[in-house]
């Protein structure tokens, strides 16, 4: 007499249908009996039958009740053929059953938009029964699912976190799949992140020469970093920089080697004797400023004043009767070869 | 020393004192008022205006528009203090894999200005190249990618220090795609089954070419080109990896395996160097490359995985 032969068996969730696959050489199947039963006492906790000639035996969601993690319990199927001859059972075949693990990723969620040209993928993994992570494996695709790249498989599950370089603004999917170490298979199935950070102009920061004779391709950059490194916190109001009582320092990042033209524009600047714009040496010795001096009859006058180490280089713009606060003020300084212009407007008109 | 202008004193423009040169200003302040612009250029012919152009070109100090609502005055957002290391990356456009070309450590902001070559670039493709700076944890930033076309017109070989060139006119490529495996016909069927053993699948080939000396304007020295051809020979044999790349877009990471020779074609001035070789690799993996002595670019910044 043929006794089935039941397929190995990797961990199963207890809280899902499970199919038990088996085969059997013998007559055609008209039903099939499992028992499953606690390998430590062997006492049965579970045997059903299944009326049909399939040979994999449905094991419907929460059939099972598992107390005790780490239990091993061993499960046998018999058929009995259509003429009612019943196969001797089979040999046991040992599985574990758990709890459905969690398996998600932590740190993105579906639709995220991610502002960066790469995404670090954060795995939660936990299970009730605490079965151990054994593998997992870190996917990602392009927007019509195609693989883009893959993580390979990772043994070391103690940090289940994984990186990917080198995204541009699109749509990706990513997913993970592991295994437990009794071979229970978890996914997260695919996640939909959209890539959207905003890729600066750098055709004028960033050059490239294909040079056709030496077969090379020849790069060059002009990337200017000049910025703030202050501790002030500026306010800003209806596209202006409120620098009334604070002062905006540029100390590095350029130089201003020779020739140079400067264009400032504000408002709010009937002030006197105050330094408005400055651009000196690193030892203050040397450079221009732009200052005012407001008169009894209340006319601003605006003067480049540069420092040659004698005396002071001035220019003066004419008196400007009446300006109000709310009045564009704009400078225009030019020094060339050591020559300087100066040019004050008023409202965008050039003050004469 | 004072100069007068075209009034007397108070009058615009006038009192004009001894000009002043004044060189290093690379310190900028501004006070005392709301500002919306500040730009600063190295040119210096054009009529006066207040108009400030939107590009960034060579002639920039410095462009910074308050209304959006930062102090940056260049031409990115990011400061030495907060980046480690800039990366130039490349990749065939259409394709997701980057390939990390160089890296340049970054300290001061000076550091972000610097140039150099791609010498293992393929010919026949377009390539987006990437310029990315990495954070002091390493973690890279935006790419801002230019495209560009790849051509040239010659055979090279590319080694670490050297680069050799013939003319694809004057030199060749043949090769052999190298698997393992074989076939047996079963005896009740026409066709046979091939059994594909192991993961072996390379490259191996020839090269054959006149590789003449080249002067500045890439024409041929007129000479027999001993010291070039020796030279070459010695650079063939010196037992390191090379990049071979042909301008119809073909390319290896190839090792030269024994033994070049330099032969005579018809007469002793006439000569071909010709030599064989195996691929060992992938010209655009960083892995390979870096294995290869080809690339120095350290592991933390490759994208491949």
């Amino acid at each position: 007499m043929s006794k089935p032969i039941i397929y190995s068996l990797d961990a199963m969730s207890y809280e899902e249908d499970n199919m038990i696959p088996f085969t059997y050489s013998g007559g055609i199947i008209k039903k099939s009996e499992i028992r499953i039963s606690n390998s430590s006492d062997n006492e049965v906790i579970y045997s059903g039958t299944q009326t049909s000639g399939s040979t994999q035996f449905l094991l419907p969601a929460d059939s099972i009740d598992v107390t005790t993690y780490g239990t091993q319990y061993y499960v046998q199927i018999r058929v009995t053929e259509n003429d009612n001859t019943k196969s001797s059972w089979s040999d046991t075949r040992f599985v574990y059953f758990i709890t459905t693990p969690t398996f998600r990723f932590s740190n993105i969620s579906e639709d995220e938009v991610i502002g960066q040209s790469y995404v670090e993928l954060q795995l939660l993994y936990y299970q009730l029964e605490s079965e151990q992570l054994q593998e997992v494996i870190y996917y990602l695709y392009d927007s019509s699912k195609t693989l883009l790249a893959s993580s390979g498989v990772n043994y070391d599950v103690s940090v289940l976190k994984y990186k990917f370089n080198g995204l541009t603004d699109g749509i990706y999917y990513v997913r993970a799949k592991g295994e437990t170490v009794h071979g229970y298979q978890v996914d997260t199935g695919y996640i939909k992140i959209n890539i959207d950070y905003i890729i600066p102009e750098t055709f004028s920061n960033f050059y490239l020469t294909n040079n056709y004779n030496s077969g090379q391709i020849e790069y060059e950059t002009n990337i200017i970093s000049v910025d703030y490194h202050g501790d002030d916190e500026f306010e800003y109001e209806d596209g202006y920089i409120n620098l009334i009582e604070k002062t905006l320092i540029y100390d590095r990042g350029y130089n201003v080697a020779d020739n140079c033209t400067f264009i400032i524009k504000g408002k709010d600047m009937y002030r006197s004797e105050v330094v408005f714009f400055s651009l000196h040496d690193s030892n203050k010795k040397f450079g221009f400023y732009i200052t005012a001096y407001i008169y009894d009859d209340d006319k601003i006058r605006y003067k480049l004043v540069a420092n040659n180490g004698l005396d002071n280089y001035i220019l003066y713009s004419p008196p400007i009767d009446e300006l109000e606060s709310s009045d564009l003020v704009a400078f225009w300084v030019r020094k060339k070869e050591s020559i300087y212009s100066f040019k004050v407007y008023i409202n965008e008109v050039e003050v004469v | 020393m004072v100069f007068y202008g075209t009034t007397f004193i108070g009058g615009l423009y006038t009192a004009q004192p001894t000009p002043t040169n004044a060189e290093n200003l690379t310190y900028l302040t501004l006070h005392g008022g709301k500002y919306s612009d500040l730009y600063g250029t190295k040119e210096v012919e054009s009529q006066p205006t207040l108009d400030i152009p939107d590009e960034w070109n060579w002639n920039t100090i410095m462009r910074a528009d308050f209304s959006t609502g930062t102090t940056v005055a260049g031409n990115v957002d990011w400061l030495a203090e907060n980046v480690s290391v800039v990366a130039i990356k490349r990749r065939i456009q259409g394709t997701f894999d980057w390939y990390t070309v160089a890296t340049y450590p970054i300290e001061v902001e000076e550091d972000f200005t610097f140039k150099g070559v791609d010498r293992f670039n393929q010919s026949n493709v377009t390539y987006e190249y990437a310029i990315v700076p990495y954070d002091l944890e390493n973690n890279p930033g935006v790419y801002s990618i230019i495209p560009v076309d790849s051509n040239f017109d010659a055979l090279f070989v590319v080694g670490a220090d050297a680069t050799y060139k013939t003319f694809h006119t004057s030199g060749n490529i043949d090769t052999t795609r190298n698997i393992t495996g074989n076939y047996n016909v079963p005896l009740n069927d026409r066709y046979p089954v091939f059994f594909h053993s192991g993961l072996m699948n390379f490259d191996s080939g020839s090269v054959d070419g006149a590789f003449y000396d080249l002067d500045e304007a890439c024409q041929m020295v007129e000479d027999v080109g001993y010291f070039y051809k020796k030279g070459l020979m010695d650079f063939l044999t010196d037992g390191n990896p090379k990049v071979l790349k042909h301008s119809d877009g073909r390319i290896w990471l190839i090792q030269v395996v024994p033994s070049p020779t330099d032969s005579a074609q018809n007469t002793y001035k006439i000569r071909n160097i010709t030599f064989n070789w195996i691929q060992t690799g992938e010209h655009d993996d960083n892995e390979d490359m870096y294995w290869a002595n080809l690339n120095d670019v350290e592991e933390i910044y490759w994208d491949r995985i």
